[in-house]
């Protein structure tokens, strides 16, 4: 092996998995003078933006297509430059009538319904951005733990109740009366129009297993909101240099800080003896020792396949294998020979994203085979063409589109291998339907299951957020209770990738809390 | 299903027995329009033949029937929508959120004018509860002590 591995006792920290957590993680390591080593199973670092080949001269930028989440105070102070000088809108089509066409963050502007309408999805959007603004104040940091309560938990909790009554009591209330709702009920209290219902559905369910009329699906779409774009709430964007730009910003950063990233390396087991870890195994047996382990993977990947459960304990890996974590989010990739052009919309508005859903009812029905373990037969899906943006996807003139379908449950009942086929039809005969003529501008299209997305990606059940994004498994019990601060039961082992708080999405969130807790020196 | 007969056998006479069934799920309306009788009857038909399959020759001992869809409860009981509960018992409509935000603490917008029904806090069953509270919040408000109130389950 290399020279630095013999000095392997020099690392001060060793980060599993070069997602975009795991890298945030290392720069922010890294920049406070720690020695810091990545170790990435893949060939490429990257995670799930991890850009592939998918046809002939045809790139896929990886399983994420746009951004809306990412933190900005993540990337201020780990030195990331990601921008874009043209707002993206989103266009909801039906396959029939005009587009519905939100400009600027989430419908300041709206094309395609009346204006009193739009006056009510913007009332209903600024009510929802003020109530995540309060659930917002938890996101930055590690969740609150039980019994120890510490002052900056109490102004976070000071801060978000000052916020809940600095516009009145009214305001205070409707939080705490529609905090736990579904996000249908919801729109239904707003909104009139189908495609803006629909819209707001999807985007509530979008990598979750729920319906729009499940029981706290709101959370969902108070989650999205948390997210912002320059600034602003409810924005999306895809940076100068398409999506393939994001993962190498945070290399750059994770190398300027001087942290080593190894590929190619998968780490086969924690090293753990009474408690404490004290390095890591790699699949080829070679040892590699750091006082700090941070394990940026999938909390099942590292506690159920890494650590040796007799040191974790039966009760917190069986709370850890109890994790629901199965994918609902098939992703697409299609290589085209032409820029398609989708019904009634406008060239311009080709570049941003499309989500086909006629109504807030095709998102419920397309859920329920998902409950039973079918896929939908009528899905709904958000759409984007990436060559757009990065010319560099597609040969010249040629187009590459990426849809995002759901929904797509990870344990089909008859079996991905047999059913893949169908569904691949049903996804292409919908795109035709809204967009006449693309299936004989199709080169090649490739889809990834959830059983795809958890073979090739290391990602157990293929799921969007490491784990559902429910109530059950969120703040103080994300991943699960006794893991829930970034730290683990077992000492100088700590969780910092989507599984862990706040959750998923490309946000470096989780990769930049987990550092910084480390930094502070906090004990479990 | 239940049948009290078989404890309280003066409930019908002798040798005969009551049953009675709650049926999951029956909304108010049926695809968007209001009950017929003729859905109510093929409704209890698909009831009874479903309860047949587990005890054969039910059908047979079937003396006399009723049926009460939501429109039925609510006609007759004045639930609204023949929601048992008065109300979902979800998180918006529970605690301080029961029956609506504002309004949690039994008294209504008119003074003198209380509320104590199922769709207050703390909600729907044989409980007692809501009422036993709202007499707490009325003794309140007329400044009476409130100390001999019996527990509600001495009351039922
Ligand atoms: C289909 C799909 C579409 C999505 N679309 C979007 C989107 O449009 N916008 C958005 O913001 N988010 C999107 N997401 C969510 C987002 O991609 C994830 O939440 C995010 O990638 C999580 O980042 P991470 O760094 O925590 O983990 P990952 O990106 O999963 O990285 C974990 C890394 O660990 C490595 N690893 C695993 N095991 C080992 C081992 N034993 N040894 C060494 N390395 C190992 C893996 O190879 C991987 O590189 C999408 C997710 C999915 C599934």
């Amino acid at each position: 092996m290399t020279s630095f591995d013999s000095a392997s006792k020099a690392y001060d920290a060793i980060v599993i998995g070069a997602g975009h957590n795991g890298l945030a993680a290392a720069a922010k390591l890294g920049a406070s003078g720690r020695k810091v080593l990545v170790l990435e199973a893949a060939n490429e670092p990257g995670g799930a933006m991890r850009g592939r080949e998918f046809a002939p001269g045809f790139r896929s930028a990886g399983l994420a297509h746009l951004i809306n989440r990412l933190d900005p105070d993540v990337t201020r102070d780990l030195g990331i430059r990601l921008t874009s000088s043209t707002a993206m809108p989103t266009s909801v089509l039906d396959g029939d009538k005009q587009p519905v066409v939100l400009h600027g963050a989430y419908g300041d502007s709206i094309d395609g319904v009346s204006a009193d309408e739009a006056a009510a999805f913007i009332r209903m959007r600024d009510k929802l951005i003020f109530q995540a603004g309060i659930l917002k104040r938890f996101l930055r940091r590690a969740s609150p733990q039980l019994g120890a309560i510490g002052m900056a938990d109490l102004a976070t909790f000071a801060s978000a109740g000052f916020g809940l009554i600095r516009k009145g009591r009214g305001e205070g209330r409707d939080f705490l009366r529609m905090m736990l709702m579904n996000v249908a009920d919801v729109a239904d209290e707003y909104l009139e129009h189908d495609r803006l219902k629909a819209l707001v559905a999807f985007d509530a369910t979008l990598g979750i297993h729920l319906g729009p009329r499940s029981p706290t699906s709101l959370l969902g779409l108070y989650y999205r909101l948390t997210g912002e774009v320059a600034g602003r709430a409810g924005g999306q964007f895809i940076p100068e240099g398409g999506m393939s730009a994001v993962a190498p910003a945070f290399i750059k950063a994770a190398e300027k800080a001087g942290v080593i990233i190894r590929c190619g390396t998968s780490v086969g087991r924690i090293v753990a003896d009474r408690g404490r870890a004290s390095g890591v195994i790699l699949a080829d047996g070679q040892e590699i020792a750091a006082p700090v382990i941070v394990a940026a993977v999938h909390p099942q990947t590292a506690f159920l396949q890494l650590v040796d459960p007799a040191e974790s304990g039966t009760g917190f890996t069986r709370s850890l294998r109890n994790l629901r974590t199965a994918g609902n989010v098939a992703k697409l990739d299609v290589a085209l020979d032409r820029i398609p052009s989708f019904l009634n919309l406008r060239p311009s508005d080709h570049a941003g994203r499309i989500v086909l859903a006629r109504s807030m009812e095709q998102v419920e029905r397309a859920f329920n085979p998902a409950k039973y373990g079918e896929f939908s037969t009528d899905p709904v899906m958000e759409i984007v063409l990436p060559s757009l943006a990065d010319a560099s996807l597609a040969p010249s003139g040629a187009c590459t589109l990426s849809a995002l379908v759901q929904y797509a449950p990870h344990k089909l009942k008859m079996g991905w291998e047999a059913s893949k086929p169908l569904f691949l039809k049903i996804i292409l005969d919908t795109l035709e339907r809204h967009a006449p003529g693309i299936s004989k501008s199709i080169v090649a299209a490739h889809l990834s299951t959830p059983a795809d997305i958890e073979a090739d990606y290391n990602l157990p059940g293929g799921h969007w957020h490491h784990g559902e994004l429910q109530a059950d498994q969120l703040l103080i019990n994300r991943p699960t209770g006794a893991a829930s601060g970034y730290t683990t039961p077992i000492e100088g082992l700590y969780l910092a990738s989507a599984g862990a708080h706040p959750g998923g999405g490309i946000s470096g969130l989780p990769g930049w809390n987990a550092a910084r807790h480390i930094l502070s020196g906090a004990r479990p | 299903m239940v049948i009290p007969t078989t404890l309280d056998p003066t409930m019908a006479s002798p040798g005969k027995h009551f049953m009675s069934c709650f049926v999951q799920y029956c909304p108010p309306k049926v695809e968007g329009r209001d009950w017929t009788d003729a859905d109510r009857d093929a409704f209890a038909e698909t009831v009874i033949k479903q309860i047949a399959e587990y005890s054969p020759g039910f059908r047979d001992r079937i003396v006399h029937m009723e049926v009460r869809t939501p429109r039925e409860i609510e006609n007759e009981v004045g639930l609204t929508e023949g929601n048992i509960f008065q109300g979902e018992l979800t998180f918006d409509q529970l605690l301080f959120n029961r029956p609506v935000p504002g309004y949690a603490q039994y008294r209504s917008p008119i003074d003198g004018l209380y509320i104590c029904g199922s769709s207050t806090h703390p909600g729907g069953g044989v409980m007692g509860a809501p009422g036993r509270n709202a007499a707490a919040e009325i003794l309140r408000d007329l400044k009476r002590p409130n100390e001999l109130m019996s527990k509600a389950h001495d009351v039922i």
